[in-house]
């Protein structure tokens, strides 16, 4: 074998070794099936996406569910109906819309093995709030989780049916995404 | 050193080889004393094909991917196409948009159906029955707290090429975002989507209203 042959192959070499050595400590996720689900795939952080037609309102919000069918904490920014709470162009965004905080210590969540699950989520209201907003408010949303888990075994998306977004007692849908 | 089980084995025996296997030999004894043995070839071909090996199960093996823990304007940048539904969807409209990554925006084009203003709609000229407004860079802002939800500042105004019927009058629209925790360039870090509130979309209602929709990467 020639000299140069000889460097290359040595070249390849190291280069197979490096590549075999960052195979073997690269962290690697495990793969998680789903069906039967539990709490447990529903967890860390979403933000979701709600909408109730009948009133007319809107929110999106961020939640942090525990996996074991509690939550961390959530926060939720609900905008409504102009003839409820009129909008003004002159003042920032938080003055327009209507902040909550959930409470993690009365709010709660299960999930059935088949992907279906029930939250109670007790919102309350940031003061400050406009005095048009509704006050501190329970929501329930029924949720169906889809299988597309990722590799912590956690649901990249759920999509959800509601009642009582921003207490005004009509039935609302929406989704959770990671 | 050798191992036994290749000693004694002389591919290059004197024996009436075809002509590219007698090439072979020929260059294998011309480099003889100049570098690497026969085993020392081989071995270096078996490391490189593990490093092959290694290589692939590094494309193809699902890997654990970084989350944001903290989120910042810098979280919400480059290029974005949204859709909006408004007054419980009586209004929609698309729009595209670049946040700037420091609370500004470097632009944004935002289309909505000539319908949501006027009636009836009209077959003759389908594809100009929308109405155009460009993002007023210099008037809008964006912030991003800590938690992943922003809010947004926007004014539209409407493109002097719009069809008769669309409105003459710009808007401000205020909207809070949410922002998923997977991001992906350009730029890096940039959240791959946000979840959208807003109460304004066209100005068209003198209360306000409520709409909602997304911004994908």
């Amino acid at each position: 074998m020639s000299k140069r042959k000889w460097v290359a192959a040595k070249l390849f070499a190291v280069l197979g070794g490096t590549c075999l050595a960052i195979a073997v400590c690269v962290p690697r996720a495990t793969a998680v099936t789903v069906p039967p689900f539990s709490a447990a795939n529903y967890a860390n952080r979403y933000v979701c996406n709600l909408s109730d037609d009948s009133a007319g309102t809107t929110a999106v919000a961020r939640v942090s569910p525990n996996g074991a069918g509690a939550y961390n904490s959530g926060d939720l920014e609900v905008a409504l109906d102009g003839a409820v709470f009129a909008f003004d162009p002159a003042v920032p965004p938080e003055d327009n819309f209507c902040a909550y905080t959930l409470n993690p210590a009365s709010s709660s969540y299960t999930v059935g093995a088949n992907g279906l699950g029930t939250e109670v989520q007790r919102w309350k209201a940031v003061p400050g709030n406009n005095a048009d907003c509704p006050g501190s408010f329970v929501l329930a949303n029924e949720i169906a989780l889809r299988t597309n888990v990722n590799a912590a075994g956690k649901v990249q998306n759920v999509q959800l049916t509601s009642g009582n977004l921003a207490d005004d007692g009509e039935p609302g849908y929406g989704s959770c995404l990671k | 050193m050798i191992p036994k089980r290749w000693q004694g084995v002389n591919a290059c025996a004197p024996v009436n080889l075809p002509l590219p296997a007698a090439r072979k030999c020929a260059e294998e004894k011309k480099d003889e004393g100049k570098g690497m043995s026969t085993y020392q070839n081989r071995t270096a071909k078996l490391i490189a094909a593990l490093g092959i090996l290694g290589l692939m199960m590094v494309c193809s093996v699902p890997k654990v991917s970084a989350q944001v823990t903290t989120f910042s304007d810098a979280n919400y940048s480059g290029r974005y196409g949204c859709e909006l539904s408004f007054d419980e969807d009586f209004f929609t409209a698309v729009y595209k948009y670049n946040p700037d990554g420091a609370g500004g925006y470097a632009n944004g084009t935002m289309i909505g159906s000539l319908n949501n203003f006027v009636t009836p709609y009209d077959n003759t000229n389908p594809a100009g029955q929308f109405c155009t407004f460009f993002l007023e860079t210099a008037a809008s802002a964006y912030s991003v707290a800590a938690n992943g939800i922003g809010n947004e500042i926007l004014l539209w105004t409407p493109s002097i090429a719009n069809p008769a019927g669309c409105p003459i009058f710009g808007f401000i629209d205020e909207t809070f975002i949410a922002l998923r925790n997977i991001t992906s360039g350009p730029p890096a870090g940039a959240s791959i989507r946000a979840e959208v509130a807003d109460r304004n979309l066209f100005g068209i209602d003198p209360l306000g209203d409520a709409g909602h929709g997304s911004c994908l990467k």
